[in-house]
């Protein structure tokens, strides 16, 4: 579903930021991307919703090779490849609700339509008894979970999750994780970057590290050895 | 979907909002009062064109024939519309019917103190002056009338008021442009948190785009029909007061609005859809 050929990024400067990486993540698969700041996690991700292009190589998107995208193209891949962050980016003048219907009528669905939908998700995250709530009335695990029902409504494919647990109490992290492997459950492909090593650990999933822009280890049930 | 948003927007900023709404009303209302006074000018000016122009009386000693060479001498300059002999009789008729409520001022005329006279429409105004000139320096000539001050100030009016018009009416239309592009900008600015998610969760750009084109047209749009309705009043309060220096020219067409106020309407409506949505289209090209 996902490709990376030999991706190289480099910044200004000619900082390298990611270094020949290659790897193939299956449809349904939950991935954790781990590695210190500044490994190249983010730039992975922002290269998957197409924000930015390598430097060289070739990152496909059910074979369709995503460096070549125009805008319009970009616009239709970000309503499969969905991205959440660690600072939640959250509108604070709509409802909890008002946020989730954001993603619906990008999509065209009607008013009616769109409101059964974004419920039908905020059920999902356990939110739906606060969707008249704003966002400044809410703790900071209840805003996580509004990203993420914000990024799983509508026609998604694919979970991006940075650092999605980085602001929140370990209790909460867990939940969000919990969270993401239920919607990884339900056919989802997630993708989550964090440092969190007792996560990683407990989670057994498959593990891709990075150390200074180069893929050190890829493995199944991985946990985490951070360098 | 579009412009629920774009009501959105105008709702959650209500000062730029009625900023734009104002300057852009400022606008079309002095331009509308431009118009209107234009209109008001030029129907007046057709109105005495279509007057006779100039009259020359003439004494006794001028024959009936005299007149007729006259006449054909002054079309012989290709200056003149038409002309219209009126004989004593004819005078007689037509005084008779102006006094017709005043017995008296009947009693005591006849035919034989009327002077025979000519009636002449010239092509253009600016011929006035010279066909009057020609029968007023002809022997047996009375006294020659002709509405040269008022057309010609009327013509002088039209001219400068055009000019004038064109100027202010162009600063001013940029002076909108120039707020609506800063108001629409400091949106985009305010709604950039906004946009990025938009972008993010896969809004294209003229998904974000739309809105706002819509908020400048419904600006535009809103503006046009205020500054209308403030000129129709305006227009409906003063005209008892301006018929009476409208040389006996209804003024405008108050009483028939489709023949002047609903065009002007379409065309305020025309202008300020089109301001609205460049005032929108060049902030966005700067900012998005």
């Amino acid at each position: 579903m996902l490709e990376f050929r030999k991706v190289t990024k480099k910044y200004l400067a000619n900082r390298m930021v990611l270094d020949n990486a290659s790897f193939t993540i299956e449809s349904g698969e939950f991935v954790y991307l781990v590695g210190p700041s500044g490994a190249g996690k983010t730039t992975i991700l922002r290269l998957l919703i197409g924000e930015m292009k390598p430097t060289s190589g070739k990152i496909l998107y059910r074979d369709h090779p995503i460096q070549k995208f125009s805008k319009r193209q970009i616009a239709y891949l970000r309503r499969e490849v969905r991205i959440v962050f660690q600072d939640f980016k959250i509108l604070f003048d709509r409802t909890v609700l008002e946020n989730v219907l954001l993603s619906l009528y990008i999509l065209g669905r009607k008013q009616s339509e769109a409101v059964a939908e974004a419920r039908k998700v905020l059920k999902l995250v356990g939110l739906d008894d606060k969707r008249s709530m704003f966002p400044i009335q809410i703790s900071a695990g209840e805003l996580q979970r509004v990203a993420i029902a914000r990024a799983i409504a509508g026609d998604s494919k694919v979970l991006l999750a940075d650092e999605p647990t980085g602001n929140l109490d370990p209790d909460t992290g867990n939940e969000i994780v919990k969270l993401l492997e239920e919607i990884n459950s339900t056919g989802t492909t997630v993708i989550v970057t964090t440092h969190n090593e007792a996560l990683v650990n407990q989670a057994k999933k498959r593990v891709i590290e990075l150390h200074n822009g180069t893929i050190i280890r890829d493995e199944k049930e991985g946990g985490y050895r951070a360098s | 979907m579009h412009l629920n948003t774009a009501f959105q927007h105008m709702r959650r900023s209500p000062y730029q909002t009625f900023a734009a709404i104002l300057t852009m009303t400022l606008t079309f209302f002095i331009s509308a009062i431009f118009a209107t006074t234009l209109y008001h000018l030029q129907t007046i000016l057709t109105d005495l064109e279509k007057r006779p122009q100039i009259t020359a009386f003439f004494s006794d000693v001028k024959t009936e024939e005299d007149i007729r060479v006259l006449d054909e001498r002054i079309k012989a300059t290709g200056k003149v519309e038409s002309t219209v002999y009126k004989s004593k009789e004819d005078a007689l008729v037509l005084y008779k019917e102006q006094n017709k409520d005043d017995p008296l001022l009947l009693e005591m005329v006849t035919a034989d103190i009327l002077p025979a006279s000519l009636e002449v429409k010239t092509l253009k105004p600016e011929y006035l002056s010279e066909i009057a000139t020609t029968l007023s320096e002809e022997p047996g000539v009375e006294d020659v009338m002709y509405l040269k001050e008022e057309v010609e100030s009327l013509v002088s009016w039209i001219q400068a008021l055009r000019a004038e018009g064109v100027i202010l009416i162009s600063i001013l239309t940029a002076v909108s442009l120039l707020v609506l592009l800063t108001v629409i900008s400091m949106k985009i600015a305010l709604k950039q948190k906004e946009i990025e998610i938009l972008e993010l969760l896969g809004a294209t750009s003229w998904y974000i785009r739309w809105p706002f084109l819509i908020e400048g047209a419904l600006y535009g749009s809103v503006a046009a029909i205020l500054a209308w309705g403030a000129s129709y009043v305006r227009l409906l309060y003063a005209t008892p007061y301006l018929d009476g220096y409208g040389w006996g020219v209804p003024l405008l067409s108050a009483g028939s609005p489709t023949d002047f106020m609903l065009p002007l309407l379409a065309g305020l409506l025309i202008v300020g859809l089109v301001v609205g949505v460049i005032g929108s289209f060049l902030a966005l090209l700067r900012y998005s």
